[in-house]
């Protein structure tokens, strides 16, 4: 029996301990704002906090969370009014929509340790969430716009 | 190809195709939005689907008499923001107001809503003059409808902004309220249909209309991939 927090709420879960954390949420919690891209880590659709860090969910099986606490896109902001949320609307920054998820969590969990990150940083932070519409100069626009409340 | 690409539009206000998807009691238009020459011109294989060429009507504009207007987006969203601009051609040329539009995503249904191929750069190419001339017809519709309400000739009357508008008296009536007159007239013909001068455009080329699905996606509820029921995923 794996316990766990998710988005503030307690959780158990009593299947196959080595079920990706990302299967947990989407097919048992149905929390399917948090995509499946490539399975393997690589290009940060499933970013979610895991104690508040950036974690692809994918990668990780559900019994390494057992006793930590995951919050994912769902769990944010409760109104959908994190800086960065809204920031990303200010700017109009999905297209698709696929990774942006990934890309809001990723961004979230930046500014959470780097109040106003440089481009530098930024880049830093984000160079492994992949956005196949191209939205980068939206995205590292927006991170600036959400640090500063502009 | 010019712009006398011209789609069948029909009034089906009573033939319930989307019932339980839209309030009834309103106006529903269909158009055919794949007008066959542009079919014969791009070659896109939908002749060798299941279902083949669809060319009956499968594209909908509905106004419900509390003055919502529904637009069936046919295409899918791919990141080039079709689900939106397509809709909003549909919204520009009805002289609809956008925050009382509310755009429903044709689930994959192609005996309904025909091919729903969203590929090669050609869901604005194929659809933008049908779309337009639904928009229109229905705009025309409830301008009829509000000159026979009011008993003046329908020279004298304009739709602007979700309402039409008799200048002369001054009255003015929403489009909630003109829906069902309007479902009981006959679409105009294709030769009547006017469209709007690029001029008076309110949202086509002005750059101000974000996607319809922002706020969805920015909190993670947003339809993305649409699984149709009991499919199953693989990978390799």
């Amino acid at each position: 029996m794996v316990k766990l927090q998710v988005n503030g709420q307690a959780q158990s879960f009593d299947g196959d301990p080595s079920m990706p954390l990302l299967w947990y949420l989407r097919d048992e919690l149905q929390l399917t704002g948090t995509k499946y891209g490539c399975g393997v880590a690589l290009c940060g659709a499933c970013t979610v906090h895991i104690d508040g860090e950036a974690s692809r969910a994918c990668g990780i099986a559900i019994s390494d969370v057992a006793g930590r606490s995951v919050t994912t896109i769902e769990g944010l902001d409760r109104d959908g009014n994190h800086p960065v949320q809204k920031a990303w609307r200010a700017l109009n920054v999905p297209q698709c929509g696929y990774c942006q998820a990934g890309q809001i969590m990723q961004a979230a969990a930046l500014l959470a340790t780097t109040k106003n990150p440089s481009e530098a940083e930024i880049n830093d932070a984000m160079s492994g969430n992949i956005c196949r519409c191209g939205c980068y100069q939206r995205i590292t626009a927006a991170i600036k716009t959400a640090a500063t409340g502009a | 190809m010019t712009s006398t690409i011209h789609a069948v539009i029909e009034n089906v206000s009573r033939r319930g195709f989307l019932k339980g998807m839209l309030a009834t009691g309103g106006l529903v238009l269909a158009a055919g939005s794949v007008p066959s020459r542009a079919l014969a011109a791009y070659a896109t294989g939908a002749e060798k689907m299941a279902h083949g060429v669809r060319s009956d009507p499968h594209l909908f504009v509905s106004i419900a008499p509390d003055g919502i207007v529904t637009i069936v987006a046919i295409r899918s969203e791919m990141g080039t923001g079709s689900r939106t601009s397509l809709p909003m051609i549909v919204a520009d040329e009805l002289e609809a107001d956008w925050s009382r539009v509310r755009v429903m995503q044709a689930p994959g249904d192609e005996e309904k809503y025909g091919n729903q191929d969203t590929d090669g750069s050609r869901s604005l190419r194929h659809h933008i003059q049908p779309m337009r001339q639904c928009g229109a017809a229905a705009r025309q519709m409830l301008e009829t409808a509000a000159a026979q309400r009011w008993g003046v000739a329908v020279g004298e009357v304009q739709a602007q902004n979700h309402e039409v508008v008799h200048k002369a008296s001054g009255r003015k009536l929403g489009y909630g309220e003109l829906a069902a007159d309007a479902s009981a007239l006959p679409t105009p013909p294709a030769d009547q249909i006017k469209l709007k001068d690029a001029s008076a455009f309110r949202y086509i080329g002005k750059g101000t209309t974000p996607i319809v699905d922002l706020f969805d996606i920015t909190t993670g509820r947003a339809t993305i991939a649409y699984f149709m029921p009991g499919s199953l995923a693989s990978m390799l």
